[in-house]
């Protein structure tokens, strides 16, 4: 039996006179579209795609740039600038300047997300070339005539002469559009992003304003969270939440640290280790190697020494192996001890794991008990 | 080493992992995605532990930040610890174990 194509065929009437729109019906008909171009974007698609796979680095550069000025459909053109120009910006930034003004010619929509590649792929040029004042005058020129926020603020972070300024004009024109807009950064973020930036000027405590206002807000998202922890799509977002919140009270810590503000910076930190709790073992270990360094700003090597050997409890890093023994050195101790204390802590901390009984994918039967040995690495991951 | 994936939607795939990494150690499965939430505190991946003799969490690893190839180095000098190595042999031979 033939295929049902039912096909609705609007008169030249309702159009004008002139055109015939046929209008395929779902699930009755395949699409009457252009078959030619569809093939053409299906096998600049394919092209591209088997392009991409080209390992060696001059050969994939040189086939794609073939590819870009055989105009294909804006969606390959989009990718293959993406893929070629970060590959020039440091072996031939002279050709990654005047592809990424191409690129920007070719593609005028201030929300085309080709823009901001050409515009880092420029300065990130400039930058092999060793001219900070066309980065400079760049980012001015982008402040300039630039509305999308999300372009805004990472040119802010590739700028940082007009970082403030840029990030300035993210917030505002991030205000004019629905905090709900797809690719678009959140508010608390540019704000974030805004409170570092004033800190790398070194005006602290006028960084700490809007730093706070955001670290505030993601605890009351947090608290909200709490409230709601006993559904388990909530327990995965809570524990993210957590340690992104944790990492912000770390930066702005070691912001205090760097500025001479001590207290303020082992407060912060302190706040960090209570997000991250007793189940972000290893974090700990960069928590206090953190606070190590505030106790070396403010000439308290015992202090320092004893974060030192905290942090080696629960993560074996070699470098903090050897500050343990300058310091210990330095202060008349003996490394050993401090070893001896730092294995201590570790056996003592060590939770037996809940016993299991699982099946390999094969059906074989494993249980904790059967993988025992003298050290047994168990990695969870997904495939994908 | 004993792998666990944490999305059972997703067993189909492991054999051709297995056959594309050339992987030799047990792949386990589970018959429900919060298993390893619920059981071992695992709410992302990856996620590694370390387990002594006694079935005990020496270490665990997640979301460390920095540089992959250090993460890779201190993982090393763990399991070299627990195997009553020293963890640092490559560096400074008997430094720390005397």
């Amino acid at each position: 039996m033939p295929r049902i194509r039912l096909i609705v065929t609007v008169s030249a009437i309702l159009a004008g006179g002139v055109a015939a729109v046929t209008v395929p019906q779902p699930g009755l008909s395949t699409p009457n579209v252009d078959v030619s171009a569809s093939q053409k974007l299906s096998e600049a698609q394919k092209r591209l795609s088997e392009i991409m796979g080209e390992r060696e680095y001059e050969a994939r550069a040189g086939r794609l740039e073939q590819f870009i000025r055989e105009k294909p459909d804006p969606a390959s053109l989009l990718r293959a600038y993406s893929s070629l120009l970060p590959l020039w910006v440091s072996s031939k930034p002279e050709k990654a300047i005047t592809l990424a003004d191409e690129a920007l010619a070719r593609f005028p929509d201030p929300m085309a997300s080709v823009r901001e590649i050409a515009y880092v792929a420029k300065i990130q040029a400039l930058r092999t070339q060793k001219n900070e004042a066309a980065i400079h005058e760049l980012g001015l020129n982008i402040l300039k005539i630039e509305t999308n926020p999300h372009l805004l603020s990472t040119i802010a972070q590739h700028d940082r002469k007009n970082n403030l300024k840029l990030l300035e004009k993210a917030m505002a024109e991030r205000a004019r559009i629905p905090a709900s807009a797809a690719g678009q950064p959140v508010m608390m973020e540019l704000r974030w992003q805004y409170a570092l930036g004033v800190a790398g000027t070194g005006r602290m405590d006028e960084a700490l304003r809007p730093a706070s206002q955001v670290l505030d807000a993601y605890e009351k998202e947090i608290a909200g969270l709490e409230a709601r922890a006993a559904e388990d799509r909530i327990q995965t977002t809570l524990f993210g939440m957590h340690v992104f919140v944790a990492q912000k009270y770390w930066t702005i810590s070691n912001l205090c640290g760097n500025a001479g503000q001590f207290d303020k910076a082992l407060e912060f930190l302190k706040i960090s280790e209570s997000h991250l709790g007793g189940n972000r073992a290893e974090l700990r270990a960069w928590v206090e190697q953190l606070r190590a360094a505030i106790f070396a700003k403010m000439g308290k090597p015992d202090l320092e020494l004893d974060c030192y050997m905290k942090a080696f409890a629960v993560r074996m890093d070699s470098k903090v192996r050897d500050r343990i023994v300058e310091l210990a050195a330095g202060i008349g101790k003996k490394p050993e001890e401090i070893f001896l204390r730092a294995r201590q802590i570790r056996k003592e901390s060590a939770v037996r794991i809940t016993a299991f009984t699982l099946r390999t994918f094969e059906g074989s039967v494993v249980t904790l008990d059967s993988i025992k040995s003298k050290a047994t690495l168990l990695n969870f991951f997904f495939p994908t | 080493m004993v792998a666990i994936n944490i999305m059972p939607a997703q067993n189909e795939m492991i054999p051709k992992l297995r056959a594309q990494g050339k992987y030799t150690f047990p792949v386990l499965v589970v018959d429900n995605k919060d298993y390893a939430r619920r059981n071992f505190g695992v709410l992302a991946a990856p996620y590694d532990m370390l387990l002594d003799a006694g079935g005990k969490r020496a270490f665990l690893h997640y979301a460390y930040p920095g540089d992959g190839k250090e993460k890779e180095k201190v993982v090393e000098a763990e399991i070299r610890e627990l195997l009553g190595l020293n963890p640092f042999e490559d560096l400074e031979p008997d430094r720390i174990r005397k």
